[in-house]
């Protein structure tokens, strides 16, 4: 493993990962209306290649939710799904009965976007709280895409500076069922040294 | 039997037939090169345009375009001064997948920025680019197949259409 974080600080992360699981789980819930959990999957340091791996097929679609955040925790954190969760998750939202609408048009993409910025904002700022930070997040995208392309492209961003990512995955909970969601932040290693001890 | 081989971002292979290489590209750009001579092919999965602009020693020369194409030359065993007499070049990727939320050339237009840093060093080694499925907003699939020595590119949703 790359020595950017030491495992002290790896173990901090994955403490401060919990907290940010558990405010993002109530907002989530309260956004959604009925109880979703959220909880630490994983927190590790992996290179490129092996992140790509572990989100899923490269050569698969998803429809990933990104919000870039450029002030407190730098990087950007991304809820990447099937396209069939994502309209799963509209309906939802909009209260429409299940498989209403099969298409993501723009109102889908809206109530999407603001899924990310309520379920981004909550883990980040509790992540960033931990310094006394708060986070400003850019506008949220939704992207129906391969997921290698969309992957690639935010992480062409931290490239420039490391050659391996912070891999933070969260898991989704839904009565006792797991959920195909995966939230994924990618924290550029500069940035997140600012809050841990 | 053939090997269907997936390379990664900042990675790099050379395969003969009956091998297959393939890679999935967003504002990346691969870069496949085909020797005339052996049939052979490589291909570099480019993430940045230049070396410099990380600086300290190159762990991963696919992952910048000037080092990627000297490095998948040698490793194609193929000298600098030969490359355009039995080199040809296609290349694929440099989507701007963010266009709605980037503005003002910052980083995440990197595409772009690698498609022209991929295109100067391939014509600092005179080899010639024959085709190029480089631009949009839509990420993309390229691969490789040496049997019949040509390249193929789809968009999610499309079928493969030769390159």
């Amino acid at each position: 493993m790359p020595d950017f974080l030491s495992s002290t600080e790896l173990n901090s992360l994955g403490v401060f990962a919990d907290r940010a699981a558990d405010n993002c789980s109530a907002a989530f819930s309260k956004w959604l209306g009925r109880s979703v959990g959220v909880s630490t999957d994983k927190v590790e340091v992996v290179p490129f290649s092996r992140l790509i791996a572990g989100t899923g097929n490269a050569d698969e679609s998803a429809v990933a939710l990104c919000m870039n955040v450029e002030e407190g925790i730098q990087g950007t954190i991304l809820l990447m799904m099937s396209e069939r969760d994502a309209l799963d998750l509209v309906d939802m939202l909009l209260g429409r009965a299940a498989e209403a609408q099969r298409t993501l048009g723009e109102l889908e993409r809206s109530a999407l976007a603001e899924t990310i910025n309520i379920v981004g904002c909550a883990y980040l700022n509790s992540l960033a709280s931990n310094a006394g930070l708060r986070v400003t997040p850019g506008p949220p995208v939704v992207i129906h895409d391969l997921v290698q392309s969309v992957l690639e492209s935010i992480l062409a961003d931290q490239a420039q500076y490391q050659d391996s990512a912070v891999d933070i995955h969260m898991r989704f909970t839904n009565a006792g069922r797991v959920l195909g969601w995966k939230l994924v932040f990618l924290p550029r290693f500069d940035s997140l040294k600012r809050v841990l001890p | 039997m053939s090997q269907d081989r997936t390379i990664f971002m900042a990675e790099m292979s050379v395969v003969l037939r009956p091998d297959i290489l393939r890679t999935t590209l967003g504002s990346c750009v691969g870069v496949a090169l085909l020797d005339e001579h052996t049939g052979a092919m490589g291909l570099a999965h480019v993430m940045l345009p230049k070396a410099d602009a990380k600086g300290g020693t190159i762990s991963t020369p696919a992952k910048f375009a000037d080092t990627a194409v000297p490095a998948l030359l040698k490793e194609m065993g193929i000298i600098s001064a030969d490359a355009h007499r039995r080199v040809r070049a296609k290349i694929a990727g440099g989507a701007n997948m963010f266009s709605k939320i980037v503005q003002n050339g910052g980083i995440l237009q990197i595409g772009e920025q690698n498609i022209k840093a991929v295109r100067e060093v391939l014509a600092h080694f005179k080899i010639p680019v024959v085709a190029a499925a480089v631009g949009g907003s839509k990420g993309r699939l390229l691969l490789l197949d040496p049997t019949n020595r040509k390249t193929f590119v789809s968009c999610l949703g499309d079928k493969p259409t030769e390159l």
